[in-house]
């Protein structure tokens, strides 16, 4: 029997138990709405709460029960998506002034899907504005906290997405991943995040940050909820030229089936050269209980992993300079001093300084590659440290200090680069309570292997079930 | 060029009227970037296309 609260039952729990038609979908959404008004006022995780909307949906994904109608695999199941994500008739802000008035008027692909599938729409969530940094602060709708301790960076730039999910707000959320932004909430906020590999999921109706290095995908409170909502979103879409045409596995067939026999790469350059204690400790831990699971642990290289950094640095500024021309220096006041910076920022890098770093990515790949061809996932922390506090500009990453904002994205950039499916999930936490995890990157179109291994470690750790104190 | 007449030429271009402390931070975090791009024209390149990420991942699991 799952969690007597039903807001903390999993996904795949709920939409199971709405089907047989155990709960009603018009009780779990009322239920939801009032934990969402009673707790977002010190979260700031929801922009906006789509409470018709979600009670309509509610009613309709009953009256289809009881006509006795086919349903979808999410049929009934609250979800919530990052502001990034365009809906339609729903105001879309991106966390933006900028798109502060923008009401779409088709949903996001993605967001479509879901639909399909039969997910209900709760709001839309907190993001860092145009997914431009990895805190979790923005000075116009204001900073997404972390519920573990709402002085504390949630992690971004799905801020929203990582809160509400391990709030028990919604049962599951989209957020997108440029540089980190699906793993880096997932690490601080103590839950299970995917960024799939880049081409599996459409980026329709998602707002741009750079082209090349965004990926979309789920927010979860399990790796198979993750899973869950994966398969629904995967697949070909001729609208996006980036979408593989590959078919899209079963995800949870495979889930079950342990990591006996696998192959735990573990890359010590750069992932582990300086990290907090407890990060360290419990990314120790988490890769003994691989073993103890019957997996070998394996040493591997990427020789040059350390210029994953200038790499999505020259990426990214530049593509998302190029993508802000159209409001970009025309309607400079209306954006933040920090998004504004970097998009004076990347309008210096030149032809060449893009093309190199391009051409350095090939590199990279081909390494990612190398390391992949003997190992079956490789494993590293998510963030070298635990959420630090909005008033911390500086944070301690071993021995030395550094800028906070470059330093939460130092060790998931490199998967952006790359292009790899990358599962983050919870290891533990600091002896202060605050969440840990660690991220799971496989081989291209492998997610099957990662949500494989993910699930084979949280069946044998409770990290998952600890609920933050807000 | 130095960072501070890139930040100026920026700042002038994008008509956006800075306060001395924005322009030296504009002008440091330009030295930032210029150091940490600069870090790639070290590596040996030589025989390395331009990736197009998802081609370059089609292809490799081809």
């Amino acid at each position: 029997m799952p969690d007597t609260d039903l807001c903390w039952w999993s996904a795949t729990e709920l939409a199971q138990a709405v089907r047989r038609r155990h709960v009603s979908p018009v009780e779990v959404v009322d239920l939801l709405l009032r934990r969402i008004e009673r707790l977002n006022p010190r979260l700031n995780a929801f922009l906006l709460v789509t409470a018709d909307l979600a009670r309509e949906q509610a009613r309709e994904a009953e009256r289809a029960l009881a006509a006795g109608d086919e349903v979808g695999p999410l049929h009934g199941v609250p979800l919530a998506y990052k502001d990034l994500y365009a809906t339609a008739g729903i105001r879309t802000t991106a966390g933006s002034l900028i798109l502060r008035d923008w009401v779409p008027s088709e949903d996001a692909a993605a967001i479509a899907r879901l639909r399909a599938a039969g997910a209900i729409c709760l709001g839309k969530l907190n993001t860092v504005e145009f997914a431009y940094g990895a805190t979790g602060a923005n000075p116009h709708y204001g900073n997404c906290h972390n519920p573990w301790d709402t002085a504390r960076m949630p992690g971004g730039s799905s801020s929203g997405a990582g809160a509400a999910v391990s709030t028990g707000l919604c049962y599951g959320a989209l957020g997108s991943d440029t540089g980190g932004s699906i793993r880096i909430p997932a690490a601080f906020c103590g839950i299970v995040g995917i960024k799939p590999t880049y081409g599996r999921v459409s980026r329709v109706g998602v707002v741009t940050l750079a082209w090349s290095m965004d990926h979309v995908g789920p927010l979860a409170r399990t790796v198979a909820d993750a899973a869950l909502l994966l398969q629904a979103i995967a697949g070909h879409d001729p609208r996006d030229p980036a979408s593989s045409r590959r078919a899209v596995p079963e995800y949870r067939a495979a889930l079950d089936q342990g990591v006996r026999g696998l192959r735990v790469g573990v890359v010590r350059r750069h992932f582990f050269d300086r990290l907090d204690p407890a990060v360290a400790a419990a990314c120790q831990h988490a890769l003994e209980t691989f073993r103890g699971l019957g997996a070998t642990v394996v040493e591997v290289d990427i020789p040059h992993l350390r210029e994953a950094g200038p790499i999505s640095t020259a990426m990214i500024f530049a593509e998302a300079s190029s993508y802000h021309e159209r409001w970009f220096p025309a309607r400079a006041a209306e954006y933040s001093a920090e998004v504004r910076e970097r998009l004076l920022l990347g309008r210096t890098i030149s032809a060449l300084d893009y093309l190199r770093a391009q051409r350095a990515r090939r590199l990279l790949i081909e390494e990612f590659r190398a390391a992949l061809s003997q190992a079956d996932v490789l494993a590293a922390p998510t963030v070298a440290f635990p959420p630090p506090r909005f008033d911390e500009p500086t944070v301690d990453v071993g021995s030395r200090r550094e800028d906070t904002a470059l330093a939460v994205v130092q060790l998931t950039r490199p998967h952006n680069v790359a292009g790899l499916p990358t599962l983050a999930l919870p290891v533990g936490f600091t002896p202060g309570g605050l969440p840990v995890g660690m991220q799971l990157a496989g081989r291209p179109w492998e997610e099957a292997t990662v949500l494989r291994v993910g699930q084979a470690y949280e069946q044998a750790t409770d990290w998952h079930r600890r609920r933050p104190p807000v | 060029m130095t960072s501070e007449d890139i930040a100026r030429e920026l700042a002038a271009e994008a008509d956006l009227a800075l306060s001395v402390e924005a322009l030296a931070r504009l002008a440091a975090q330009i030295g930032g970037l210029r150091a940490s791009v600069a870090k790639l024209a070290a590596l040996d390149l030589a025989e390395r296309e331009p990736a197009v990420t998802f081609t370059a991942l089609e292809d490799a699991d081809a």
